[in-house]
């Protein structure tokens, strides 16, 4: 008989091997007020610089003592002011920064999400034209095949054809010679 | 390509000044508090001298609001620069913070071209692969076929020489 072709077909599915987005996307950049808490309270809080030592002017005494804490309550007041307005400012450039950080790694695992998908389309192209050409052969092949079993055949009958011209009671040299054609022939085709 | 460290980010850490410098321009500020704020010096003259027992009750009040005043403009200073200091540092800490996040992000983004420079070779070797290979399968399958019609063909011109074909 003839050789079976052996062209395997590879599975035309395979699984995506792309992991999908997950997200998740965060940014160290701190956004908390930068100037709160114990750090600055040492700086931030002004003594009146005037402390009455008593046995002084009396009302005069009492006067400048207010006037003291209202520089004091003013440089204060104006200090914090400064800090709340700082830290405002600061915590609104850390927010810009957090949410181009973010947006840009979104970017990011996006585009490498798409690249990694766009390698498992170009993967599937690849088997299915490998396949498809391959089961292109098989079938050309398979015809080819079945057409020289076909031929074989014939040739057979005509072996069996002159095989009994050969043994039959009005053989003649012709017939014997056919048969032997026939014999040779058919025997060529296995 | 390239070696390995390549991609490892620069920003190590935020430069910022020790606070040395901004300590002691606080302490000089401090001192010069108590200096500014002596009365006696904003005293009008008599003929004792300058700020020495001079004046009433109300030219010494004055006095003493105006060393007051100087003596709080130091303080303030003192606060001031103090501050400025620690804003700066905060400031710094932010500069640094989104500087390493852009470069962490950049650097991301080169290693996706790398990777997608060398996934696309990759591929287009596959492609390239897969073809060579079907061709070759190609041309052995037409070789199988032509074998086996040149076998029976063979045969055919066997029988036909003697008419039997």
């Amino acid at each position: 008989m003839l050789p079976k072709p052996k062209f395997a077909q590879p599975p035309m599915k395979q699984a995506p091997v792309t992991p999908g987005l997950t997200g998740n996307f965060g940014s160290s950049i701190p956004t908390a007020a930068p100037l709160a808490g114990s750090q600055t309270q040492q700086y931030s809080a002004m003594k009146p610089v005037f402390q009455p030592q008593g046995g002084g002017f009396g009302a005069a005494d009492q006067s400048r003592s207010a006037f003291a804490r209202a520089l004091s309550d003013s440089a204060n007041v104006g200090t914090q002011a400064d800090m709340q307005e700082f830290n405002l400012g600061l915590q609104r450039k850390s927010q810009d920064a957090v949410a181009r950080d973010v947006q840009q790694q979104r970017q990011i695992g996006t585009d490498r999400f798409g690249m990694g998908r766009q390698a498992d389309t170009v993967r599937a192209d690849i088997r299915n034209r490998r396949a498809q050409g391959m089961a292109d052969i098989a079938t050309k092949l398979s015809i080819s095949r079945k057409n020289a079993n076909a031929a074989a055949l014939d040739n057979a009958v005509n072996f069996t054809t002159g095989a009994m011209s050969l043994f039959s009671p009005t053989g003649s040299f012709r017939t014997g010679a056919h048969a032997a054609s026939g014999m040779l022939g058919g025997l060529m085709s296995y | 390509m390239f070696s390995t460290g390549s991609y490892t980010p620069t920003y190590a850490a935020p430069i910022k000044a020790t606070g040395e410098v901004a300590r002691r321009q606080r302490n000089d500020a401090m001192g010069q508090m108590a200096f500014y704020g002596d009365k006696r010096q904003y005293n009008q003259d008599t003929a004792a001298g300058k700020g020495v027992a001079a004046g009433g009750l109300g030219a010494q009040f004055r006095a003493g609001l105006t060393g007051d005043m100087a003596a709080s403009k130091r303080a303030t200073q003192a606060q001031a620069g103090m501050l400025d200091y620690l804003k700066d540092s905060a400031g710094e800490d932010l500069r640094f913070s989104s500087g390493r996040a852009e470069e962490a992000n950049s650097l991301s983004s080169l290693l996706l071209d790398r990777d997608k420079t060398n996934l696309d070779f990759n591929l287009s070797g596959q492609r390239r692969q897969m073809e060579s290979q079907l061709a070759q399968s190609q041309r052995d399958a037409e070789s199988k076929a032509a074998d086996m019609q040149r076998k029976t063909r063979t045969s055919q011109s066997i029988l036909g020489l003697f008419g039997l074909a």
